[in-house]
């Protein structure tokens, strides 16, 4: 469309034009999903939100450590931590270690064979042990066997334990043998030395 | 903007001219934040729902009892294990859906108190039975009070639970004689439950 002219007795001037009137409405949504920030059990953005983990009550963490493979027996003395190392009592220790971003239920699973290396019969523990203690002061299982090297030469314990964590709170669990003497092996083949840890939010 | 006048002489004329064209049509309406409250999978108000454990097959539950005694208890054949307060060591759970119950227990020293050879085991066993039909899980062991003195117990099974019915889970010890005894204390007692949904 041209513009609108006025003649002034001498030249053409151009009338400005005026502003059309405001469009109309925009098209209605065809997309009716949410949108913006989800919350509470949810994360992330809708319309295609996360699930959050601590509210759903699925795995949070899951750790898993095994002796080496071709391990054989390795001396071990009373309050000894198992380790996969050539030596025990020195890292790396048979422990997992794990923070909960919030409450938390840490089941932790751990076994080990022991060969009684004397003629004389001792006791012996395999402890699972949690530092700090748990929520409600729980901080070892012991499982005791009574072994000599021509009886009962070797024998597995098999300790598991559900832990109640407490948020943001750093905990070591680690496997401890006690004795009460004698002299002792314990086996760090990567089957039979296990310590396997899974938490869920309480 | 005031409109634009000409005299023809004897009156003033409002000029008119076209408007523009009309203008472009707005974006498209976008959706909003969810709103009201959620169901299915989700609990609670959009748009900060919860989740339903059971829908995301999540843990829904735990139970623990463990010892809470320092000195041995004898026990006879046929007898629970008792916490060292003069109770059953014990859990127990009602479904409010069929799940799927992990029980485990430990008993992490049993004493054999007589100088003779007998067998002793430890019975892990729900009541009533599961939707299998299941009860118990025993371990055993030969034992002699100068031989095997003390050994351990330890176990756990996983039970099919209907709905809307309680479970107690208990540790039974059972021998085929002899005397024994065992050590109620916390780091040498203890029975946990999980549950999950089925």
């Amino acid at each position: 469309m041209g513009a609108l002219k006025l003649w002034d007795g001498s030249a053409w001037r151009t009338v400005p034009s005026g502003v059309g009137p405001q469009g109309p409405p925009g098209d209605l949504s065809t997309d009716y999903s949410p949108r913006g920030v989800a919350g509470g059990g949810l994360a992330d953005m809708y319309p295609n939100p996360s699930i959050n983990g601590s509210a759903a009550g699925t795995l949070l963490n899951a750790q898993s450590l095994r002796g080496v493979a071709g391990g054989t027996w390795s001396a071990i003395a009373n309050n000894y931590v198992l380790s996969t190392s050539g030596a025990q009592n020195a890292a790396p220790l048979l422990q997992l270690v794990y923070a909960p971003p919030v409450d938390a239920w840490w089941t932790v699973n751990c076994k080990s064979w022991f060969n009684k290396t004397d003629a004389a019969y001792h006791y012996g523990y395999l402890c699972l042990v949690l530092s700090p203690a748990d929520q409600d002061g729980l901080s070892v299982v012991r499982l005791i066997e009574m072994q000599h090297s021509t009886v009962q030469t070797v024998c597995w314990r098999q300790a598991r334990m559900t832990w109640r964590l407490a948020a943001n709170q750093s905990y070591t669990c680690f496997a401890r043998f006690e004795c009460s003497g004698g002299g002792w092996n314990v086996m760090q083949n990567d089957q039979s030395m296990v310590m396997d840890g899974m938490a869920y939010a309480q | 903007m005031t409109a634009m006048k000409v005299w023809d002489g004897t009156q003033w004329l409002t000029v008119s001219w076209p408007y523009g064209p009309v203008g472009p049509k707005g974006p498209p309406g976008v959706g909003a934040n969810p709103t009201g409250p959620a169901s299915g999978g989700l609990n609670g108000t959009y748009p900060n729902p919860g989740v339903n454990r059971p829908s995301a097959g999540g843990l829904m539950a735990v139970q623990r009892d463990w010892g809470v005694g320092s000195a041995y208890l004898a026990v006879a054949s046929g007898a629970a294990l008792q916490n060292g307060a003069g109770r059953n060591l014990q859990i127990s759970y009602t479904p409010t859906i069929p799940v799927w119950w992990d029980v485990n227990y430990g008993c992490g020293i049993l004493q054999k108190t007589d100088a003779a050879y007998h067998l002793g085991y430890c019975t892990l066993t729900i009541s009533p039975a599961d939707q299998d039909g299941n009860q118990s899980q025993s371990s055993g062991d030969q034992q002699h009070a100068s031989v095997q003195t003390y050994v351990k117990r330890s176990g756990g099974r996983w039970y099919r639970l209907a709905a809307a019915t309680t479970y107690t889970a208990t540790v039974i010890f059972s021998s085929n004689g002899g005397t024994w005894q065992f050590l109620p204390r916390n780091d040498m007692l203890f029975l946990i439950g999980r549950v999950w949904p089925q």
